[in-house]
């Protein structure tokens, strides 16, 4: 992976445990010295190990080809959409079409963040994360479930990134590798069997009767052969699969 | 301007507007009818589907379930109309990639072909909202206020996916600080008050309620916090899914941090309802988790 030294600088440090306090200095010191070469030689193969690992232990490889080869039949190859191929790319590759290169680590998003103002997540982590290729820890991790898709960072990013789409594709590549909260997968079932994520209830087609309406949608919900169609689609695009 | 009377849209409901708050689709129906606008229901759509989940999932189901729904509209040969802006989100960015991105339309003709239907992109996708300011307009709809909200303070939550990302959405104000709901909500006679995080997410978005229902809530719970310190008499939303997280997520807020919030939530077609002379069960009030009572008893209604 193409590390620049600013990268290794702060991975390095941090390699080093709790010397937070000055760590630029003594890194600034040892750049280009045989301790920093050694350093970055150690931080580049742990990198890649974890890269390895990552490829080496999720889902066997076999289970995952399926769904995803199934959802991406043929020329359809367009930019976040998560095919077999860019399964094996890396992340920045993935994501270089929402420009997430050109951050600058302003944290003007993470400042913007309605749910990082509450909980752990840091959207600017994120973003600084996927460019380095830290793959386990992204998909592995809650932090890009965090995300309501308020758009205040996108509207605000000074380098106009698509801060929304990086998360979408990084949430696209968690599921495809078997990382989907259980409650997630929960619901994306009533859309498989009903054709709404939240499908009509007792209760609803009460109210919707006293309110002179119908007592089902004019939907899926009256349409049977509508139903069948959107069946078919979530067939064919994986989905099924993917939450069955 | 078209005359009112000539409007006509394919009126796309999705999930939580027919199936947990049909008072909001009764509430959009009958203020439309009283406009002289006609909604066309889109027999057998589906779920839009959700832009926060399904997109989250499987990028290409969101484009193909989307891009079902737009051709259903388009064989009406209608615009949509919806009342969701989640469902808005989907629709409106589907149908802007799909005018903008060759491989999009791909994506579109391939998946629909598997189901005998096509798009083209010759309708566009509307939200309720966008409709009553544009197409009709503050001015028009002053002439159907029979009732004026006069002493009411109303808390306006925008919600995202109505304004953002803005560069595929109409409104020409930035997202700082619109004002085209202001005007609307203000247009009933209710005075729109200044609040804190007017503009922030109501929680419920991206997965969040469904993923981490306790961050969700928390988020809801600092904006009815902040509608209170602003001494707001309800909060008026544009959403569906908003209108679900403040109304059934206050009822959670007050069983999981022992709070004891009634803030009345009202969605715009309900408050644009009672101002146009419609009932309060007309407009399916009376079927909120949380009671409007406080309010209608401020309005002197009932």
């Amino acid at each position: 992976m193409k590390s620049s030294l600013a990268h290794a600088k702060i991975l390095v440090s941090e390699d080093d445990g709790n010397k937070a306090k000055g760590y630029r200095t003594s890194c600034d010191e040892e750049l280009g010295s045989k301790i920093f070469e050694e350093k970055l030689r150690k931080f580049k193969k742990e990198l890649n190990r974890n890269y390895e690992s990552l490829i080496r232990t999720q889902i066997p490889y076999e289970s995952l080809e399926e769904p995803i080869t199934m959802a991406d039949t043929k020329p359809l190859i367009a930019s976040y959409p998560i095919t077999l191929e860019q399964l094996n790319k890396k992340i920045p590759e993935v994501l270089k079409e929402t420009g997430i290169e050109k951050c600058i680590q302003c944290g003007t998003c993470t400042g913007s963040c309605p749910s990082g103002r509450r909980t752990a997540f840091r959207t600017r982590v994120v973003i600084r994360k996927a460019l380095l290729g830290l793959r386990e820890d992204l998909l592995k991790s809650n932090d890009i479930w965090l995300c309501t898709t308020c758009y205040t960072c996108y509207e605000r990013c000074p380098r106009k990134i698509s801060i929304i789409e990086a998360i979408i594709a990084l949430r696209n590549m968690a599921a495809a590798q078997g990382f989907m909260l259980p409650r997630h997968k929960e619901i994306s079932k009533y859309l498989v069997s009903y054709g709404h994520l939240v499908p009509i209830n007792e209760p609803n087609k009460k109210r919707r009767t006293e309110l002179g309406l119908s007592e089902v949608p004019p939907t899926v919900h009256s349409h049977p052969e509508a139903l069948e169609e959107v069946k078919k689609l979530l067939e064919v695009t994986g989905f099924t699969k993917l939450v069955g | 301007m078209k005359v009112l009377g000539e409007l006509r849209f394919a009126f796309f409901l999705g999930c939580i507007m027919p199936n947990r708050y049909p008072g909001l689709e009764a509430s959009v129906r009958r203020v439309f009818e009283k406009l002289g606008i006609e909604l066309v229901d889109m027999k057998g759509a589906s779920c839009c589907p959700a832009p926060g989940v399904v997109r989250s999932f499987k990028f290409d189901t969101w484009v193909a379930l989307g891009a079902r729904n737009l051709s259903i509209a388009e064989e009406m040969g209608l615009d949509i109309v919806t009342g969701c802006s989640g469902c808005y989100g989907t629709l409106r960015d589907i149908w802007y990639e799909h005018r903008e991105k060759k491989e999009i339309r791909d994506k579109v003709d391939y998946y629909l072909s598997q189901i005998g239907k096509s798009f083209k992109g010759k309708i566009k996708v509307k939200h309720v909202l966008e409709v009553l300011h544009f197409d009709v307009g503050v001015e028009k709809l002053k002439e159907f206020i029979k009732k004026p909200l006069s002493n009411i303070k109303a808390a306006v939550h925008y919600g995202c996916h109505i304004l953002k990302p803005s560069d595929k959405r109409p409104w020409k104000e930035g997202t700082e600080k619109p004002r085209f709901f202001d005007e609307l909500v203000e247009v009933t006679g209710a005075k729109s008050i200044n609040w804190k995080d007017k503009f922030m997410c109501c929680g419920a978005g991206g997965g969040v309620r469904s993923g981490a229902l306790d961050v969700a809530l928390h988020m809801t719970k600092e904006k009815i916090e902040n509608a209170y310190a602003s001494g707001a008499d309800c909060i008026v939303n544009a959403c569906s899914f908003c209108h679900l997280q403040f109304d059934t997520g206050q009822i959670e807020i007050n069983k999981s941090y022992g709070t004891s919030f009634n803030m009345p939530i009202i969605y715009y077609t309900q408050l644009l309802g009672l101002a146009m002379g419609l009932s309060p069960e007309e407009l399916g009030l009376h079927q909120n988790n949380v009671s409007v009572e406080p309010l209608l008893r401020k309005l002197g209604v009932n």
